[in-house]
């Protein structure tokens, strides 16, 4: 059936990032929640409904980071969270346009690519704590302000 | 997917719309808490985003082909058709999508029109999906192509001609593939036969208990002799008969719903002409009558010679008039009955094609069933539903096959695109 394959991968890579960032009850409920939004989602073929499971599975993210929760783990499931969501909403696009039609190899491809990418992005935001790099207060706010900038004016192009 | 107008061109998806709101969001939020691995969320943010901007969409070097073909031997109008795409560029696509270009007349039963895959340089991909057609010619439309990078997130969007096998050509097949069940009962005919009957046309088909009522000339009396039991020998049902095709091909029966669409009595001259080879075929005798302005008559018989004759009589057309239903129809000649029921044997049955676009051939028909000529009525349909006047006549038709059908002829509506095959199949079956 088609975005069958894309659908487990999504649940696959929402899983982990749920468990990772389940460390306060806050994060815990809302993480549990957006899981179950993405899933039902992915079931009844609706994007909207994975697009909402997955900024829950972000707002717990956040709500981990705030809690204290460590930078790789606070990437990491950032990072699955973005595959999730990602593959997810391929599935859901699969399914209503190309119903009926063997499309696995396509949604490995995608899968596997997409992991890549986002994988690659983790890894570039860890740079700087591999590289044991310790800002100092002001460095950190230009840096900041620097990329706020940066993602503001490639979002808005 | 269809009906979505398509522009060919390169476009960004909304697939990673919100991740520059999300990236804003955690670094603000990294930024207020004073945690740091929110701003590193921030950066994952970035990343993506840098990326989007920097991917091209692959570029979309295809050759695609399209393969029709009947799918049954039935003529029924169902097709196979093949859609293949190689890519003759030399990069990879990761994720190709297409969906054919499907008339709109047309409906797929089975499969789909579409395909989605990844492919690499040189390799294929295809699908096979199955449509209804209806007689006809459709055209089809240019193939619509979808290619994106791995993520999905650019796309390039183009239409391409498939490189052959861009019509299908529906014919409702014309052929037989067996004689149509005929009226004459063979236990009938059976019973009336003497018991040294074994001529052709009489099969040996074993033996069974006797039942009261069977005629003497029937027992296995060599049976009787040895055991003392009674038995009953069974012929084969397959009776050859004799058979008179005749075609209505007056003036009112050359109507059709629109120009473009063959005639009834077209079409019944197309069906004559395949009854009588499956008849021959099956071994009965056959004869030909044309019962419209130019009347013409052959005697059941049996032959190549006879065969030749009896094609030669259906061959000759009728012009086109393309009358309507629901004209003024000409005031032709009435269906004479004692044209055709002088020329009729005793034994013959009766095979007539006709619209029944009026009550002649309900007189008619009537008429031979009560002298004890079996009819069978395939009656092409030029009706439609188009105007008052058509519906009106559609009514009338049907009005005229139902009191057909209570006075003992069998009938079987055939409907325009239809095979002939199918519409005789359903003679075998009580209505």
């Amino acid at each position: 059936m088609t975005g069958r394959l894309t659908g487990a991968v999504a649940i696959a890579a929402a899983i982990p990032a749920v468990v990772l960032v389940g460390t306060g009850p806050v994060a815990t409920v809302v993480g549990v929640a957006g899981l179950a939004a993405l899933v039902a989602g992915l079931a009844a073929g609706r994007g909207a409904a994975v697009t909402l499971g997955s900024a829950g599975l972000f707002a717990a993210t956040l709500a981990a980071g705030v809690e204290g929760v460590g930078a790789p783990t606070v990437v990491t499931a950032s990072g699955a969270t973005v595959v999730a969501w990602t593959v997810g909403r391929t599935s859901v696009d699969l399914r209503s346009d190309l119903s009926g039609t063997d499309a696995r190899r396509l949604e490995a491809t995608h899968a596997a690519g997409t992991t890549a990418i986002v994988g690659a992005a983790c890894a570039i935001a860890l740079l700087p704590r591999f590289l044991s790099i310790s800002p100092s207060p002001l460095g950190l706010v230009l840096l900041l302000g620097g990329a706020i900038a940066l993602t503001a004016a490639l979002a808005s192009s | 997917m269809t009906g979505r107008a398509v522009e060919p061109g390169v476009a960004a998806t909304d697939r990673w719309r919100g991740i520059g709101a999300a990236a804003v969001l955690a670094g603000a939020l990294g930024l207020v808490v004073r945690r740091p691995s929110l701003l590193l969320v921030s950066a994952i943010g970035v990343a993506l985003l840098a990326y989007a901007r920097a991917v091209a969409p692959p570029p979309l070097d295809l050759a695609v082909r399209r393969t029709v073909r009947t799918r049954s031997a039935e003529g029924d109008g169902s097709h196979l058709v093949r859609l293949t795409v190689e890519n003759a560029g030399d990069a990879t696509i990761p994720d190709l999508r297409l969906t054919d270009g499907v008339p709109p007349a047309l409906s797929v039963v089975d499969g789909s029109p579409t395909i989605g895959t990844s492919l690499r340089p040189g390799t294929t991909a295809a699908s096979t999906y199955a449509v209804d057609a209806r007689e006809g010619t459709y055209e089809f439309s240019p193939v619509v192509v979808r290619g994106r990078d791995v993520a999905g997130v650019v796309e390039r969007r183009d239409r391409i001609e498939a490189e052959d096998g861009s019509a299908l050509e529906s014919e409702a097949d014309a052929t037989l593939h067996a004689a149509p069940p005929l009226r004459a009962s063979p236990v009938r005919h059976g019973g009336a036969a003497t018991a040294d009957a074994t001529g052709e046309g009489v099969a040996f088909d074993g033996v069974r208990e006797y039942r009261h009522g069977d005629a003497p000339g029937r027992i296995d009396w060599r049976r009787f002799a040895r055991t003392g039991e009674l038995a009953t020998v069974d012929f084969r049902e397959e009776r050859t008969s004799t058979v008179v095709v005749a075609v209505d091909d007056r003036p009112s029966a050359t109507v059709a719903p629109d120009a473009d669409a063959q005639t009834a009595a077209e079409r019944s001259l197309t069906a004559a002409a395949a009854l009588v080879e499956a008849l021959d075929a099956a071994g009965h005798r056959v004869g030909v009558a044309r019962l419209g302005a130019e009347r013409a008559w052959r005697s059941p018989g049996r032959g190549t010679a006879h065969r030749r004759e009896l094609d030669d009589v259906l061959a000759d057309r009728p012009p086109r008039s393309g009358a309507r239903p629901d004209a003024d129809l000409p005031d032709d000649a009435a269906l004479d009955p004692d044209w055709l029921a002088r020329r009729i044997d005793a034994d013959a049955e009766l095979l007539l094609l006709s619209p029944a676009t009026d009550d002649a051939v309900v007189d008619l028909a009537t008429r031979c069933e009560a002298t004890g000529t079996p009819v069978t009525l395939v009656s092409p349909d030029p009706t439609d539903d188009a105007t008052t006047g058509r519906r009106l006549a559609r009514i009338e038709r049907d009005r005229r096959l139902r009191t057909l059908r209570r006075r003992g002829v069998a009938v079987a509506d055939w409907a325009l695109g239809e095979s002939i095959e199918r519409a005789t199949r359903r003679l075998g079956v009580s209505p």
